[in-house]
């Protein structure tokens, strides 16, 4: 097949590394959650990109897979706000900088 | 390879953990407080219980190239089994004595075990991803579940921002591989111009990986993590999810040599992938195709593998020496053990002999999860009393407990009489047999000449381990001391044992000693 995958990789490159650069320099829980959903949408996006490269039933396993992914992320979201919503009942704050306590 | 099987036959042992699980959690709410931290582990136990009878029964083979069972993943998986029934059983002895309101731990440790189950038996990425992702995901929770206490917020979130970020990447990684094979399947043929992406693909799924079994530097999370959860959850946590994470390096990177050997062999069709084969087997090995030693990004692994892996052992045998705290010290001690089992995940990668890491991993598991479960009786309420001085006579008091902890601590020290001992004397003799191993993978870095200099002194990654490891036994025999020792200001009164923490850990110390006289018996 023709299709080239370098644009779709690109972007799916790009969303990676904004999510990463999201859990790394944001300070709010939630956009931790947030940078990691993107990060795993980047994922999906590449899977879809590389299966358009293989004609017949090959590329069907990357459209497969994304499905599966993203119930995966739906079930890491439900656990990662309601373990926010626990944190901020106990703490009134969700700005990583305050959980650092336990350094030896 | 392994013959085609049906799907119920290979999965059964982990769908009566499913329904284990299933069934617990319908019993819970019927149940007083009181009666579902008596009941309730006993049903999970049955469950797990009945799961080895049918793990023992399960016909080797394999299912649409999904999963797979053979002897190794059986052995995996009875010591899953094992680890999982301890856990129960010292969750238990935490949730009786912190009164909790609920019964649903239970439940999640048994999903958790249905999730590393899985990911024992999976030669498929997305089978792979789903059983990492189960497991984790019962996890977290369990890490967080005193809120009360002060440690336990900031436990569950590193760790669970943390896993969350690097499942992200592990994912991204198989996209990759993806591209590269145009298969999902472990066992994926090459493209050939492809080469960077899959090189790509299997950089970021071992780091995923290595963050799982936490090697240097991807360790950082496990203190705070062992240090804020529950001494029952860390007794699960510290055993399961090492199983799931060195096995499926094990497999993975057998499969990997796979691909490359086939490249060289010129069959470069998208979508071809083989059944999978029994764990620990290369396949090379099989005739599939020749070793490609001059591949020189094996090397680099190889590297990855073996200095990771030292570095994990000096900082992790170094760290437990000053730690107060049990649970901190046995997350340490977690550190050094996962670098000597990337030393052996390095012997694998160089000499496609997977028998030292897989055995280790087994012994390892047995060990500390025991250890951390005679914790969960002796520390009492909120695990308040985790510490060296308020532990002090704990053992003269509960003499089973304090046996347990004595004989499964040795064995995780590697000291003579127990399977720590046979798994670390093997690995470091192997090492030593090969003391090229580290001047080797220098190699990659360094310019030849100075490399076969440097050749001639001596063999220093396993000298270093083995310094490391006969340090580190100074650390254990601290807490042994303790706590057969004189009752100290700080000791109070230990809790009695419940009947199936007392059972799982007799069972633990037998297969430890068992392990040392007859390790032939799980294949090694």
């Amino acid at each position: 097949m023709s299709f080239l995958p370098t644009q779709s990789l690109i972007l799916a490159g790009f969303l990676f590394s904004i999510g990463l650069a999201t859990v790394l320099v944001k300070r709010n829980l939630f956009f931790v959650l947030m940078g990691v959903e993107l990060m795993l949408n980047a994922a999906n996006l590449s899977f879809i990109a590389w299966s358009r490269t293989f004609s017949g039933p090959v590329g069907l396993d990357g459209q497969v897979a994304p499905l599966f992914s993203i119930a995966v992320a739906a079930a890491e979201a439900c656990v990662g706000l309601a373990m926010l919503l626990s944190v901020f009942r106990s703490k009134e704050t969700l700005d990583t900088d305050r959980f650092d306590r336990m350094k030896e | 390879m392994l013959p085609p099987v049906d799907l119920l036959a290979l999965l059964g042992p982990v769908l009566l953990v499913v329904v284990g699980a299933l069934v617990t959690l319908v019993t819970e709410p019927f149940l007083l407080r009181k009666d579902k931290h008596a009941f309730l582990p006993w049903i999970g136990v049955s469950f797990l219980a009945m799961a080895g009878v049918a793990l023992h029964f399960a016909p080797p083979g394999e299912f649409g190239g999904m999963f797979a069972l053979d002897a190794w993943r059986g052995a995996l998986m009875g010591a899953l089994f094992l680890v999982a029934a301890i856990g129960l059983a010292a969750l238990q002895q935490n949730l009786r004595s912190d009164d909790f309101p609920g019964g649903e731990p239970y439940v999640l440790i048994l999903l958790a075990t249905v999730g590393v189950a899985l990911m024992l038996m999976a030669s498929h990425f997305i089978a792979l991803f789903l059983g990492m992702e189960i497991a984790s995901l019962a996890i977290y929770p369990m890490v967080g579940l005193r809120r009360d206490h002060k440690g336990s917020e900031e436990a569950v979130l590193k760790y669970f921002s943390l896993g969350a970020v690097f499942s992200a990447v592990f994912l991204l990684g198989v996209a990759m591989i993806y591209g590269a094979t145009g298969s999902l399947n472990f066992a994926s043929v090459l493209i050939g111009p492809r080469l960077g992406i899959f090189l790509l693909g299997y950089a970021l799924v071992t780091v995923g990986l290595l963050f799982k079994l936490g090697v240097v530097p991807f360790h950082f999370w496990s203190p705070d993590a062992y240090a804020g959860a529950p001494s029952g959850v860390v007794s699960f946590m510290a055993g399961a999810v090492k199983l799931g994470a060195v096995a499926v390096l094990a497999n993975l990177w057998s499969s990997h040599f796979f691909g490359f050997a086939l490249l060289y062999t010129g069959q470069t069709v998208p979508g071809v992938h083989y059944p999978p084969a029994p764990l620990g087997v290369s396949y090379p090995l099989l005739g599939v195709g020749a070793f490609p030693e001059k591949i020189l990004v094996l090397r680099a692994w190889q590297f990855v593998f073996v200095y990771g892996g030292l570095a994990s052992v000096v900082i992790g045998s170094l760290a437990l020496l000053g730690q107060t705290s049990i649970r901190r010290m046995m997350a340490y001690s977690g550190v050094a053990n996962a670098g000597f089992m990337a030393l052996a995940l390095g012997i694998f990668v160089k000499h496609a002999d997977a028998r030292y890491a897989l055995f280790y991993v087994v012994v390892y598991a047995l060990g500390t999860t025991g250890v951390l479960a005679t914790l969960s009786a002796l520390s009492g309420r909120g695990d308040l009393q985790d510490d060296m001085t308020a532990l002090a006579g704990a053992g003269r008091k509960r003499p089973l407990m304090g046996l347990a902890l004595s004989i499964l601590l040795a064995s995780v020290a590697g000291l003579p009489f127990t399977a720590g001992f046979v798994a670390k004397f093997q690995l470091l003799a192997a090492l030593f047999t090969d003391g090229r191993i580290g001047i080797d993978a220098l190699g990659l870095i360094l310019p030849q000449a100075m490399v076969k200099q440097a050749g001639i002194l001596f063999p220093l990654v396993p000298v270093v381990a083995l310094v490391c490891a006969l340090v580190s036994v100074a650390g254990y025999f601290r807490l042994v001391v303790a706590v057969w020792s004189e009752p100290g200001t700080r000791s109070k009164e230990v809790e009695a044992p419940s009947l199936l923490l007392s059972a799982t850990l007799v069972l633990a110390m037998l297969a430890v000693l068992a392990l040392a006289i007859q390790p032939r018996a799980i294949g090694f």
